[in-house]
Formats: C-alpha cells, structure tokens, sequence
C-alpha cells in the first residue's frame, strides 16, 4: 500500500471500517511512513477534540416553557412565540447586513480569484468568506454568475443587487448553485460603499456527479475564502 | 391515553420527553450552531410530537426514532430558510451577537487560564459552523453522538456511500479550516 491508497483508506480506517487484511497493510504502510503517521494522527486529534467539545447549555427554564407551548400549539392549532417572530425580524435585517467588504485596500482592478468545483445539475452551497475591519451601512452587493450557472431562487437572472449593511469581522455569504453545464466560468461579487468598490472572481468548476472531486480537495468547493485584513 | 384528561395527557407526554431534552438540545445544537436556533428546532418537535403521543408511546427505542424526527425538522427547517430570497449572510459565530460560546461559561479572564483545552473547543465550534447542514449533521451523529454509518443509513434514509462522502468531506473540510487558522 502506497501513500496514496493510505490516504484514501485514512477516514474508513478512524472508523473502523477496513477489513482485516485491508487494515493490516494500512497499519504497515503507516508504520514506516511518517507523513501518513502525521496524517492519522491528526484525523485522530480531530476526532478526540470533537468528542471533548463542552456541552451546550440548556436554560434551566425552557423544559417548562417547550412543554407548555406544545401544548398550547396544539390546542390552539398557531404558535405564538413572539421571541421567535422578533428573531425572525432581526434575522431578515442580519440577512440584509452582511455581506462583503473591507476597510482599507479597495480600489476598482483589486480581483481575488479562489476557485470552487460543484457538481452538474446538483444544488450545492458555495460559501464565501468576507472580511470587514469596521461596521459598514449602505453597501451595494452585486453579483453576476457565469453562463450555465444559476443561483437558486433566481434562476435566468444574469444579475442580483442589492443593498445592505456590514458587520465588522468575517462574514459568511451563502451562494445556493446549480451549474447547468459543464463550461463554468467566473462569478462575479462586487461590493461598492460610496466611492469605494471592490470586485471578487470566483472561479466556478463543473464537474459529474459520478465523478466527485477527491475529498482532500473538497475544501474549495465549499468555502472559499476572501480575506482582507 | 384517550381516557387520560388534557393534564393528564400534558403530563405523560412531558415525562417521556423530558429525560431526552438535554440530549435532542445538543444535537440541535450541532445541527443549527446557535443556542436561538436550536430551541426553536427542540421547540417545533415538541410541537410536532405533541399530536402524535399515542405513537411515541408504542416506540421502544426513543433515541433513534427522535433523531429521525429531530433531522427532517432541520433539513425541512433549512429548506424553508433556502426558499427565501438569497439565503445569504450569516455572520460567523465569532464576530455574531448570538455567539454559541456565549452559551458556555465563563472562564477566567485571565489569559493564563484560558486553557488550550477551551480554545481549541472555541475553533473547532466556530469550524463546525462553517460547514454545510449536510456534513454539519453527519459530523455530529457520527462523530459526536456516536451513531454507526450503518444505523444513520437506516435511521435518516441516506446511502450508506453518500453517508460516508459527506463524513470525510465534512472532516476535510474542518481540518482544512483549522489548519489554516493555526489550530491544528
């Protein structure tokens, strides 16, 4: 077994789900090779840190509240939850705030060009992050996909705008795709607040669904990162 | 459970459920990487469950027929988020107002006391929230709760290959993350 089937046995083999004679060469080829002992290690070291995250906290008096409004919503056929509809207000202005953008270095010609693959005919989320050193209002967000791929919910329009607010930090945009051939090409982000602007390229990759892109690449497909400190 | 009246019936109801909140709230809270989100997904399975007690009753096994449940309501949950103009922008936990460590407490400030241990379970958060719902899920059933691929693939209706695709592109994807932020 070289590095290469190692590799691609690595997340079974964590999961203890080898065969015995396949796990006895996986164990051999390891012990003579020291990246894919590093490797293992580090497969390891995530699956310990995930098991020792601390427990997430249940307000003590939501137990009484849940059961009630169960109740409740089942006798009176409506939910009533008001933090919830404040939640959900609060969201759509946190949906119009982010976006893209940054403090200093804009300027018109600044392109940043990440790539990301996904796959033909299939919705997948292309995620993309943002930095902005400061809170920004007034931020017109464009963006402009490529020829055969479309965003979900708004399928045949070549360009969406609209204007928002910036939260100071990372900001995550989420891009529902679907590429409906195999050409992809440049999605274009851009992000203007007054006379400032600056233009993202995101390159899209399209390829079968029967062919998936390997795993270890898998990173760029889902997040890309755009960071601008 | 007809011939029980409306206490009753609130009663048995909530001393089946109850012993399992804890429990539905963590993996709610994997799942939806906010304390705000994941009360409101415990929140719509009581409600959801509430008509069905004379079902719940003749389950003998609860966990995994609750996370059966609690999974669809997410994804139904994300789906109707998706349906929604540009599903767009979710700040990162980091920088948000509902930050999900805030959830946790407070440890020392003291920056000599700000343990390793808790750092590194503030990345690895925030990483988890930066994932798809898809590996989101799976990470947390497999990785976390401890279910087998093979129970998942009975218990959510998922193949067993496309279970294991989204693990290890989920996992790629956490330790492409951390090891670019110098966590790992």
């Amino acid at each position: 077994m070289d590095c290469r089937i190692t590799n691609h046995y690595m997340e079974d083999y964590l999961d203890d789900m080898l065969d015995d004679a396949t796990r006895g060469r996986f164990q051999e080829h390891v012990e003579r090779c020291p990246d894919c002992r590093n490797r293992l290690a580090r497969g390891r070291e995530l699956k310990n840190a995930l098991n020792a995250l601390p427990e997430p906290i249940l307000d003590p008096d939501f137990a009484a509240r849940a059961f009630k409004h169960a109740a409740a919503a089942h006798t009176w056929r409506r939910r009533i939850d008001t933090s919830k509809m404040m939640r959900i207000a609060a969201s759509i202005l946190v949906i119009v705030a982010l976006g893209i953008v940054l403090k200093g270095g804009w300027g018109p010609g600044q392109l940043e060009s990440p790539k990301a693959f996904v796959q033909l005919n299939q919705p997948e989320d292309v995620q993309l992050v943002f930095y902005s050193e400061e809170n920004l209002e007034n931020v017109t967000f464009r963006l402009e996909p490529p020829d055969g791929i479309e965003l979900v919910g708004f399928e045949n329009q070549r360009e969406i705008v609209w204007q928002g607010n910036l939260a100071r930090g990372d900001n995550l945009l989420v891009l529902p795709v679907i590429a409906r051939n195999r050409e992809g090409g440049s999605l274009v982000a851009e992000i203007r607040h007054g006379s400032r602007n600056k233009q993202f390229r995101l390159q899209l990759k399209v390829q079968q669904a029967d062919h998936p892109h390997p795993g270890a690449d898998r990173f760029d497909s889902s997040v890309a990162p755009m960071r601008f400190i | 459970m007809k011939d029980f009246n409306q206490d009753q019936v609130e009663t048995h109801f909530e001393k089946l459920l109850r012993p399992q909140l804890t429990w539905l709230y963590r993996i709610s809270y994997r799942f939806t990487g906010n304390k705000a989100d994941a009360e409101d997904l415990v929140q719509d399975l009581l409600v959801k469950l509430y008509p069905r007690r004379d079902e719940l009753d003749s389950v003998a096994n609860l966990r995994p027929w609750l996370v059966r449940v609690l999974y669809r309501l997410f994804l139904d949950n994300e789906r109707r988020q998706k349906r929604s103009p540009l599903r767009l922008l979710k700040r990162r936990p980091k920088d948000d107002a509902e930050d999900p460590l805030e959830q946790f407490p407070a440890s020392d400030p003291d920056p000599e006391q700000y343990t390793g241990g808790r750092i590194l379970s503030e990345r690895i958060e925030q990483a988890l929230n930066m994932l798809c719902r898809d590996h989101r899920a799976i990470i947390t059933l497999h990785d976390m709760e401890g279910y087998r691929l093979s129970e998942l693939e009975t218990l959510l209706e998922v193949p067993l290959g496309t279970l294991k695709s989204r693990l290890h592109r989920g996992r790629a994807t956490l330790r492409k993350i951390l090891e670019k932020d110098g966590t790992f």
